[in-house]
């Protein structure tokens, strides 16, 4: 691999891997780290590189490991996955609070308080745009695992935004 | 849009419808029926944006490179105004040290060796020959303290076997 087509063939990709490693450490500088880890990994053994048919799914898998060392090594966790995330709290309907910085924190806790796979899925189905097969490739799980945990991950969210609305006074 | 919602939901969606249905909740009217999903999809779109800094990359290539990441000070010798003062002084002080005359200690004269140069061929012959005399009673001497060694190991050797 030639500096050019790292370029132009790796370099596109390093949002949407700071985004899914944002997504698990959960700090701006921190995922860039994580990113840069990655790419560095990824020059330092690009001999080897040419062997592996999906790059970009090497990336992802990298990132997702590398994120979850780095969480361990710091003993840092993202808010635990709630039993206890009270969506009665909300004061506003989420449609109320479009226009405002709540309802992207209410999503955003409601995803993140998702389990880890569902989470994972639903970040690079949803907000990366990535094909199932793409996803089961990334992830090293079977194709049909990933529809069920996204469906399950939809419907979660769902509900979620379904008790938000019938919240009291949020009308 | 509601059965496509429906169908997103079941996880039955392309990539395309997807891509659809943001653009729905992202774009001018949302039904009233709908409007309960809206945060999701804003989220989708608002998440996208985000992106890594803008020195991102000089970052990643300094480090590609093996340069130093930006951040770690790292002085080169001649930019520091007092290293550069120091090393011109270190410099005047070996030129001196190494081209001044030849020091005498205190309160004494050098000596002048001249003064005991012998003139007479005969008193050199005389004093050559003592010289080496001097120097063959020396050799001597160290090859019959060797022989004494080697001796004593030959014994010892000869015990030990």
């Amino acid at each position: 691999m030639t500096t050019r087509q790292f370029k132009s063939d790796i370099l596109p990709i390093k949002n949407k891997l700071y985004r899914f490693a944002l997504r698990i450490v959960n700090h701006a500088a921190e995922a860039e780290d994580v990113v840069q880890e990655v790419f560095i990994k990824l020059w330092n053994n690009r001999e080897q590189m040419e062997a592996i048919s999906n790059v970009e799914a090497w990336c992802i898998t990298a990132t997702k490991n590398l994120s979850i060392d780095k969480l361990r090594s710091k003993h840092k966790r993202l808010q635990p996955i709630k039993a206890g995330f009270d969506l009665h709290d909300q004061s506003e309907s989420p449609y109320q609070a479009t226009a405002g910085h709540d309802v992207f924190e209410t999503v955003k806790k409601l995803m993140d308080n998702l389990p880890d796979k569902q989470r994972d899925i639903m970040h690079l189905r949803d907000i990366e745009g990535m094909h199932y097969q793409e996803i089961a490739d990334a992830l090293d799980i079977p194709l049909d695992q990933v529809k069920v945990y996204l469906f399950r991950a939809r419907k979660a969210v769902r509900e979620s935004l379904a008790k938000l609305q019938m919240t009291p006074g949020s009308q | 849009m509601k059965d496509l919602i429906e169908k997103y939901f079941d996880g039955e969606t392309s990539l395309e419808e997807e891509a659809q249905i943001v653009e729905y909740f992202n774009g001018g009217h949302v039904a009233d029926e709908l409007r309960q999903y809206a945060p999701l999809f804003h989220h989708f779109k608002r998440e996208k944006q985000l992106a890594v800094s803008q020195d991102f990359d000089q970052k990643l290539f300094e480090k590609m490179e093996g340069k130093p990441a930006r951040g770690i000070v790292r002085m080169r010798f001649w930019q520091s105004p007092a290293l550069r003062i120091a090393a011109i002084g270190i410099m005047l002080l070996g030129a001196y040290l190494f081209f001044r005359p030849a020091a005498t200690p205190h309160g004494q004269q050098a000596i002048n060796w001249e003064k005991y140069e012998i003139k007479d061929e005969q008193v050199a012959y005389e004093e050559t020959v003592k010289a080496l005399r001097l120097v063959s009673s020396k050799l001597n001497k160290a090859s019959q303290k060797t022989i004494q060694e080697v001796s004593k190991t030959e014994l010892l050797g000869k015990y030990l076997n």
